[in-house]
Parts: structure tokens; C-alpha cells; sequence
């Protein structure tokens, strides 16, 4: 009698537990972690092998899909393209290493400032973005990029658009991370990747609140929304400051990991257009497909393609076409693949099945 | 600012105002007739510019012959594009399209860069400098300012082919099937128009404008693979600030944005003893100040859409 009632009640608690989780198991933010400690190993494992400086390569990847994240709040979720992303991760670059060296702020400060400063940015861009839209929004904001490199290219204060060192980044206390030992190196690495959890975190949030789904109502059809009563033009101004933001995010990691400010062409059209295929590759509305997208245009060229005799000195020509072909095969962005595996999965077991149900015919 | 300054300012930016007219002459034509904003118009152009380098500089051809082989080379390369990349991508919407020549502005510069065979004798790899059809210390003079001949064949070239361009748009059963096409593809496509045919053509007409601006602007500066990035994005921003919704608009948009720039290059450098790229900064601003409150451009109109 004891004996199954005590049975009777570990199943209903293991049946509990299985049910949280597999409510666990269906969070997104344990998938974003899942990542993170697989990005982790990654970089344990790239850091302990031969070739130390590919760790370069991958936390570009990470800085990048940050960058885009921000880009996919506005292109995926509004609707709204910018094309002068990589500016502002220069602008924050530039803007940490003035703070730091003439005003003698401390990093966390210098970031947390220019973090704000990036948001006024947005703020003018999402000004603009008010009276204009499509490819008239588009190069508006490409007007604005090109304004800002032109001005780092110019001013003496941004060192005439030449990359310079910060310097050592100092987070709390006396110990101070230098990027270029390999294993303060692996430390600031690992800050990248809580940071892009992090930033995947946020991006989930801000998606799901009903901030999100007014910005999604409004991509979708402007005048339904308006007539729904969402209020267009206080979104749009959201939408682009929090890109912006998180394009700032990504200046304050590139100089948290490579701790130099980037050449200003580096921050040019051209690293917009790479932010702006890794949203496009990487899936509209898809947030670990940016992780996805921004392997697939950085790093496979700078892993796989480099290594092979055949194609030397033609990654870039191999990565336009992986992006050629991905535009034509996969519109919708290559987070799509995933559900074409599975449409194949189901179709191949139906045929399994049906072959076995005609054997025992 | 004398006279005969300005008269010099005037011409020069009548060379650089042409080239820039010419890019945005392309990038409008496949903006309207295909809806993708065409990135890889520099490369094109700068692509084919090689290749009349190339004859002329290797080979000793004739100028006009090289030029004439550029500009065919320039027409298929156009054809090719349109056929091989943009037709299989019906589906993707307008961003997708930007990233479609995005992935070409890689293959084109990946070719360009590229050491293998026949590649490496057309794109060298140091910077080049063909010579033009007319030498820089050919000049004359007009009010007292020397003018070279070059700016003077250069602006007249361009002068006359986009008012053939425009005379074909306007008057001929082509150019009709060009507009109908830019202003409603699928009716025009129930209409029986080939728009099919129309885009290729349109491609194919921009790479060949894209070749002429890079052919013109080789004579000036040195070559390499990013020749033409700066005239592409000055092409762009004429686009919008003409207006996209004419072809008339960017092209005197071009014209003024190169005269606006170097008049307060000149006012800088003299006057104010900085650096001519703040007056380029200080132009731009402008210029986006006037798009807030024009926001379709100085000769566009606000496109009328359904709900």
C-alpha cells in the first residue's frame, strides 16, 4: 500500500519536472545560452590551436551579429533599412578613445556615454526617417554615415581617420586586459560572448513587448497600423535609436576586444552593406539566424576558404557568390534552411513509411 | 573671387558634374525599370574601364576603338548580370535585390583582384593611368581662365548622349516601354510591353553609361578597383536629391552638387584655410537639410500608392 503510493507520487512529480523542462527546453533564452557556451568551447579550442589570431575572426563574427541585431530590429521588425550602421560603431570607437585619452574617463563611463550619445544619433536619423521613406530614407542615412567618416577623415581630433590603440581596457579594480596577450585575449573573448548573449537577450524582449509587435504591425502595412492606432512616428524614432544603440554596443565590444578605434574605412558604405547582408543572409525577423548570416559573410571565408590552395585570393569573390546564391535560393534568409531540412525530414519518413506499408502488403 | 576663377570652377565641375550625371543616368534607369538599388554600378564601369585601358595602354589601340570595345564588353557584362543574378531573384524584395548587387560588387572586385591568367595582364594590380583623347596641357583659354579641352569633349559627350538618352526615352516606341515599365511593371507587362527585354536593355544601357563615366574619370586619377566608389555615391546622393521619380531630376542634381562642392572647396582652402573635405561635410549637410523638407528630391513628386 506504502509502495505505490509513494510510487504513484515520485510520477507525478517526475512528470512535473519533465514539464518544466520541456518548458525550459522551449525558451529561447536557453537556446541563446546554448549558444553562448557553444561560442564558449569555440573559442577555448580556437585559442589552444594553431593559428591563434583566427580568435581575431571570430569575435569579428560576434561583433558583427550585434551590429546586425540592432539592424534586424529596424529592417525585419519596422521595415526600415539604414545604411550607415558601421558609422556609428566608428563613431563610438573614436568617441571611447577621445573620452579615455583627453578626458581621462574611466572605460565603463566612456561607454556608457557614448552609448547615450549613439541614442542622440538615432534620434536625428529617426528625424529624417519621419518625412522620408525607401531608398529616399536609405541613402539619407548613407548621406549621414558618409558625413560622419568624412569628418573622422578630416579632424585631426579622430586622428585623421588612421586607427590608434586605446590601450588596455580596465573593467573593475587594477587588473587591466591587453588584447594582445593570448591569454588576457581568451578573458576579453569570453566578455564578447556574454555580451552578444546578452544583446540576443534584449533583442528577444524588446520583440516579444508590445513595443515589439506595434513595430511589427507597422512593417507590415503602415496605414493598417495607423488606422489600428499605433502611433507611427514614436516607434520609428524608437526603432532607430535602439538600432543605433546597439550598433554602439558593438563599437564598445570591438573596442573591448580589438581595443583600437578602426580606420574610418573600415567603417564606411562598405561594412554597412556587410551589416545589411548579414541581416538579409541571415533571416529578417530571425535573431540567431544574425549569428547564422554573419558566420556565413565573415568567418567562412576567413576559416575555410583561406585555407584551401585552389582558392587563394578568391574569398571575396566565393563570398559573393555564397551571397548571390543565398539571395536567389533563399530570399527569406538562410535561418530558412533549417525548415527546409525539416520539410525534407517528413518527407522522407512518409516515404520510409509508406514503403514499409507496402512491404507488409 | 575674381571672374575668371570662377569661370575655372564652373568648367571643372562641368568634368566632374558630367561623370556623376552619368553614373546616376544608370542608377536611376535600373532603379525604375528593375527596383533594385544598384551598388555595383562602380564596379561595373570601373570593370570595363580596364578593358579600354587595357587596348589602349597594352595593345596601342586607337582611343575611339578601345573605347568602343569597352563600351560592347560593357553591354554584355550588363546582359549578364541581368540574366544570371537578377532575373533568378524574383522573389526577393527590394533589400534583398541591394544585397544581390552588394554580392556582385565582391565577384566584380574578386575579378578584379584576381592574379590568374588573362585577368592579371587586364586588372594589374599596381595603379594605372591611360592616357585621355586629349593631353591635360591642351587648353584654351575662355574670360581668362584656362580650360582643358578634355573637360570641354568630356562635358559635350555627355551632353549629347544623354540628350539622345532623353530623346529616346521620350519619343520613341522603346523609350515608351522604358517608362511604362519604370512606372507600373506588372500592367505594363498585361499590356504586352516585354519588360523582360526592357530591364535587360536597361542593364545593359547602365553598364555601358557606368563604363563611360569610369573611361572618363581614368584620365584624371590613377586606377585601381575602387575607382569609382566616390562618383558612385555622389551618384547616389544626386539621386535622391534630383529625385528619383525623373530622369532629368538627378542628372542636373549631379551637375549642381559638383558645382556646390567646388566653389566651397575653393571658398575653403582660400578663404577659411582648412580642409576642402569640411566644405564636402558642410555641402552634404546641407543638402540633407533640404531633403527634410523635400523629402522626394528637388524635382521628385510623392509616389501615389494604394492602401
Amino acid at each position: 500500500m506504502e509502495k505505490s503510493k509513494f510510487l504513484t507520487k515520485t510520477k507525478t512529480v517526475l512528470t512535473k519536472v519533465l514539464h518544466v523542462l520541456s518548458k525550459i527546453k522551449s525558451m529561447p533564452q536557453v537556446h541563446f545560452i546554448l549558444v553562448g557556451v557553444f561560442l564558449l568551447y569555440v573559442g577555448r579550442n580556437i585559442a589552444n590551436g594553431p593559428t591563434p589570431p583566427s580568435l581575431n575572426f571570430m569575435a569579428e563574427v560576434l561583433i558583427f551579429t550585434v551590429a546586425a541585431l540592432g539592424l534586424n530590429l529596424l529592417l525585419g521588425y519596422s521595415g526600415l533599412v539604414s545604411l550607415s550602421t558601421a558609422a556609428f560603431i566608428g563613431v563610438t570607437t573614436n568617441g571611447i578613445n577621445i573620452l579615455i585619452k583627453t578626458f581621462e574617463f574611466s572605460f565603463i563611463s566612456a561607454a556608457l556615454t557614448m552609448l547615450i550619445i549613439s541614442a542622440l544619433f538615432g534620434l536625428i536619423i529617426g528625424v529624417l526617417s519621419l518625412q522620408m521613406e525607401g531608398i529616399y530614407l536609405a541613402i539619407a542615412t548613407l548621406f549621414v554615415g558618409y558625413i560622419i567618416i568624412q569628418l573622422f577623415t578630416a579632424a585631426a581630433i579622430f586622428n585623421n581617420g588612421n586607427s590608434v590603440r586605446i590601450g588596455a581596457v580596465n573593467f573593475f579594480g587594477e587588473k587591466v586586459y591587453n588584447t594582445l596577450l593570448i591569454a588576457d585575449r581568451i578573458v576579453l573573448y569570453n566578455i564578447v560572448v556574454v555580451c552578444l548573449i546578452i544583446a540576443f537577450i534584449i533583442t528577444y524582449n524588446i520583440v516579444s513587448s508590445p513595443s515589439g509587435r506595434a513595430l511589427m504591425a507597422i512593417s507590415r502595412s503602415l496605414h493598417a497600423a495607423e488606422a489600428m492606432g499605433i502611433r507611427v512616428k514614436k516607434y520609428r524614432l524608437m526603432a532607430f535609436v535602439i538600432a543605433t544603440m546597439f550598433a554602439s554596443f558593438a563599437g564598445i565590444l570591438h573596442s573591448i576586444y580589438f581595443q583600437t578605434t578602426g580606420t574610418a574605412d573600415k567603417w564606411g558604405l562598405n561594412a554597412s552593406l556587410i551589416i545589411l547582408a548579414i541581416v538579409v543572409i541571415g533571416g529578417m525577423k530571425s535573431i540567431l539566424g544574425m549569428f547564422l548570416g554573419s558566420f556565413i559573410i565573415i568567418g567562412i571565408p576567413a576559416f575555410y576558404l583561406r585555407e584551401i590552395e585552389w582558392f587563394k585570393g578568391m574569398d571575396y569573390l566565393l563570398t559573393g557568390v555564397l551571397l548571390v546564391l543565398v539571395v536567389i535560393f533563399y530570399p527569406y534568409g538562410s535561418a530558412h534552411i533549417v525548415y527546409d531540412i525539416k520539410k525534407l525530414y517528413y518527407k522522407l519518413k512518409i516515404k520510409i513509411k509508406q514503403r514499409l506499408v507496402k512491404k507488409n502488403d | 573671387m575674381s571672374f575668371s576663377v570662377l569661370i575655372r570652377i564652373f568648367f571643372n565641375s562641368l568634368l566632374l558634374g558630367s561623370i556623376v550625371a552619368l553614373a546616376t543616368l544608370g542608377i536611376v534607369l535600373i532603379f525604375r525599370t528593375s527596383k533594385a538599388t544598384n551598388f555595383a554600378q562602380g564596379s561595373i564601369g570601373t570593370m570595363n574601364a580596364y578593358i579600354a585601358a587595357y587596348f589602349t595602354m597594352t595593345k596601342g589601340y586607337n582611343w575611339f576603338l578601345a573605347v568602343f570595345i569597352a563600351m560592347i564588353t560593357a553591354f554584355l557584362t550588363g546582359i549578364v548580370i541581368d540574366k544570371l543574378f537578377i532575373r533568378p531573384a524574383k522573389k526577393a524584395n527590394i533589400v534583398g535585390k541591394q544585397i544581390l548587387t552588394f554580392g556582385i560588387i565582391m565577384i566584380l572586385s574578386g575579378i578584379m583582384n584576381s592574379e590568374r591568367g588573362i585577368l592579371r595582364e587586364l586588372f594589374p594590380s599596381v595603379p594605372i593611368r591611360p592616357d585621355s583623347l586629349f593631353e591635360i596641357t591642351n587648353q584654351i583659354s575662355i574670360f581668362g581662365a584656362n580650360v582643358e579641352i578634355n573637360t570641354i569633349f568630356v562635358f559635350s559627350v555627355t551632353f549629347v548622349l544623354l540628350a539622345i538618352v532623353f530623346w529616346f526615352i521620350q519619343k520613341t516606341k522603346w523609350g515608351l516601354a522604358t517608362r511604362v515599365t519604370a512606372s507600373n511593371e506588372e500592367t505594363a507587362r498585361m499590356m504586352g510591353v516585354p519588360t523582360k527585354t526592357v530591364t535587360m536593355f536597361s542593364w545593359a544601357f547602365a553598364a555601358m553609361l557606368g563604363a563611360l563615366a569610369g573611361i572618363f574619370l581614368s584620365s584624371r586619377v590613377a586606377m585601381d578597383p575602387l575607382l569609382l566608389i566616390g562618383v558612385q555615391v555622389s551618384a547616389f546622393f544626386a539621386g535622391v536629391f534630383g529625385g528619383f521619380a525623373t530622369f532629368y531630376g538627378p542628372v542636373i542634381a549631379a551637375y549642381l552638387i559638383g558645382f556646390l562642392i567646388n566653389l566651397s572647396s575653393y571658398y575653403a582652402i582660400t578663404e577659411l584655410k582648412t580642409d576642402a573635405l569640411y566644405a564636402e561635410v558642410f555641402v552634404y549637410f546641407m543638402i540633407l537639410v533640404v531633403l527634410y523638407f523635400k523629402p522626394y528630391g528637388l524635382f521628385g513628386k510623392k509616389p501615389i500608392r494604394k492602401v
